[in-house]
């Protein structure tokens, strides 16, 4: 693990080390975290690299107070939500449940998993869209309703029935794994 | 009138969003709601959410580099254009200086964190025969043991939230999902997910309880686990064997309130736990603990050994005799 100071004096001096230690170091991570709110590994991958590339062009006068990770993160997650609202994305609320263990094709590939990790993940990826999206950021973001509300331009009670609905639809899942 | 309670109010409340204020009453009324504990597990688990994707770093940087083109936009290039050579040439002997340049900028970089990492000396904290009370800069709290260490790497807080173990500590850590909390022990960690839990690295045997949350263990050979609310793993790093086990016999060291708790524990247990504690000698021949029942006991602050004695006779058949001048507890007899 290459210290952030080092990283950010290769990035001033212009020199492409840098990034790729950005890529190596954080580029995994900060896709997991914006695929938690935008579920699609291409949008992802692209939104990602271009928060590198501001990082990039903005290298010589880059001034961060934070971990660069921390950084990264905010700058990432603030650039899917641009993303969503750009997108203009339209969800149905009475969108089904997608199917359950759709993808098992690339077992192979995956990461080993915790029983319950795996019920976890399969439970998340079935909820819908928007109620996905809003839970998402109440969870992994920590965003509060009101913030969420207005990042995403719906109203606080939308926030708080896509909330309680992706609760039931969990506990619903998890509860079928505890059970069986 | 009850207060009728949503799934979003024990949400609000799970949270602690600010943008809703509840009343002592309301607030009572939703941890008292029978959805309260089972909302509030989910939520906890739900934090176990890990994509299953995998994106290559090496991938992505190569569609990187296709999608934006910073080669003509790097120092190399701009010294390559101020010399006046074509770029097409190979300019070796800048090229050399460059590299002497980047080569003698890292060491003096290198020099001046290594000048800094010793500046700035890690913080160890070593207990003798008294328990520590630890405040954490991130609001964490520890608790260690006697004759035990913690060591506070620098920049704890914030660069990192690493810390090193040797010994036993109880850990109540505060969540920061961008700084997680780990524990580095010989060949192996632990990775905080936010939570309360008992650790222990003694003479190469790892042992975690969890009382509340999940934490991640992880060794040096790759092997990973997640560990849940309930569960106890154990880690000898001689043989590099993991067991796992439910806890149903396990004494918990309370030591936020300077006192004990055990649930559901064999007497055999509570009493190796309770020399440890009070650092008595167990004096234990010939009699056999194993029908006795279970103990439990919570909250005992301050904790005096003549009054746990007393207890743990009151709940199991057992004469025990305690010698304050030589410090020893004595099995006299056990009749279960």
């Amino acid at each position: 693990m290459v210290e952030d100071n080092i990283i950010l004096d290769l990035l001033n001096r212009s020199d492409e080390k840098g990034i790729k230690l950005i890529f190596d170091q954080y580029y995994r991570y900060l896709c997991h975290a914006v695929y938690k709110v935008i579920p699609d590994t291409h949008i992802v991958e692209d939104l990602v690299q271009e928060v590198f590339y501001e990082i990039w062009k903005k290298r010589e006068r880059l001034q961060i107070n934070i971990s660069l990770k921390a950084y990264l993160r905010r700058a990432s997650i603030n650039k899917s939500l641009n993303y969503v609202r750009a997108q203009r994305m339209k969800f149905s609320d009475n969108e089904d449940i997608k199917e359950r263990f759709v993808d098992d094709d690339n077992s192979h590939e995956k990461v080993e998993l915790s029983e319950l990790t795996e019920v976890i993940n399969q439970a998340v990826e079935s909820l819908p869209e928007r109620c996905r999206l809003v839970f998402s950021l109440s969870r992994f973001e920590s965003m509060s309703y009101k913030e969420i509300a207005e990042q995403l331009d719906i109203s606080m009670k939308t926030v708080e029935n896509q909330i309680s609905k992706a609760l039931k639809i969990l506990r619903k899942e998890i509860n079928i794994y505890h059970k069986s | 009138m009850k207060r009728k309670v949503n799934i979003s109010d024990i949400h609000k409340l799970i949270t602690k969003d600010d943008s809703f204020v509840f009343s002592d009453d309301d607030r009572k009324a939703i941890l008292e709601d029978s959805n309260y504990e089972s909302i509030n597990s989910v939520w906890e688990d739900s934090l176990l959410y890990t994509p299953d994707e995998s994106f290559s770093p090496k991938a992505g940087f190569d569609s990187f580099k296709n999608r934006f083109d910073i080669s003509n936009d790097s120092r190399s290039t701009h010294l390559i254009k101020n010399a006046g050579i074509d770029v097409k040439q190979k300019p070796r002997k800048i090229f050399y200086l460059r590299k002497m340049a980047v080569a003698a900028s890292i060491i003096l970089i290198a020099a001046v964190v290594s000048v800094l990492f010793f500046l700035n000396t890690a913080t160890k904290y070593n207990t003798n025969d008294n328990v520590q009370n630890i405040a954490m800069i991130d609001q964490s709290s520890i608790v260690l043991d006697k004759q035990s260490t913690l060591i506070e790497k620098p920049g704890y807080g914030t660069d990192h939230r690493t810390v090193v173990l040797n010994g036993k500590a109880n850990f109540d850590i505060k969540k920061n999902k961008d700084l997680p909390f780990k524990i580095l022990m010989g060949s192996s960690s632990v990775e905080v997910l936010g939570t309360q839990f008992d650790l222990s690295n003694m003479n190469g045997i790892i042992e975690l309880a969890l009382i509340e949350g999940k934490v991640r263990f992880s060794t040096d050979g790759g092997e990973s686990y997640e560990i849940i609310a309930g569960e106890r793993l154990t880690y000898v790093e001689k043989t590099l064997k993991i067991n796992t086990s439910k806890i149903d016999d396990y004494s918990v060291f309370s030591w936020s309130n300077n006192g004990l708790r055990y649930t559901n524990a064999s007497v055999s247990h509570v009493l190796t736990s309770l020399s440890q504690y009070f650092d008595y000698d167990l004096k234990w021949s010939g009699h056999s603990a194993e029908l006795c029942t279970k103990i439990t006991m919570t909250n005992i602050v301050d904790p005096k050994i003549d009054e746990l004695v007393e207890i743990i006779e009151s709940i199991v058949d057992i004469d025990l005799g305690v010698d304050h001048s030589s410090k020893t507890i004595e099995v006299i007899n056990i009749n279960c």
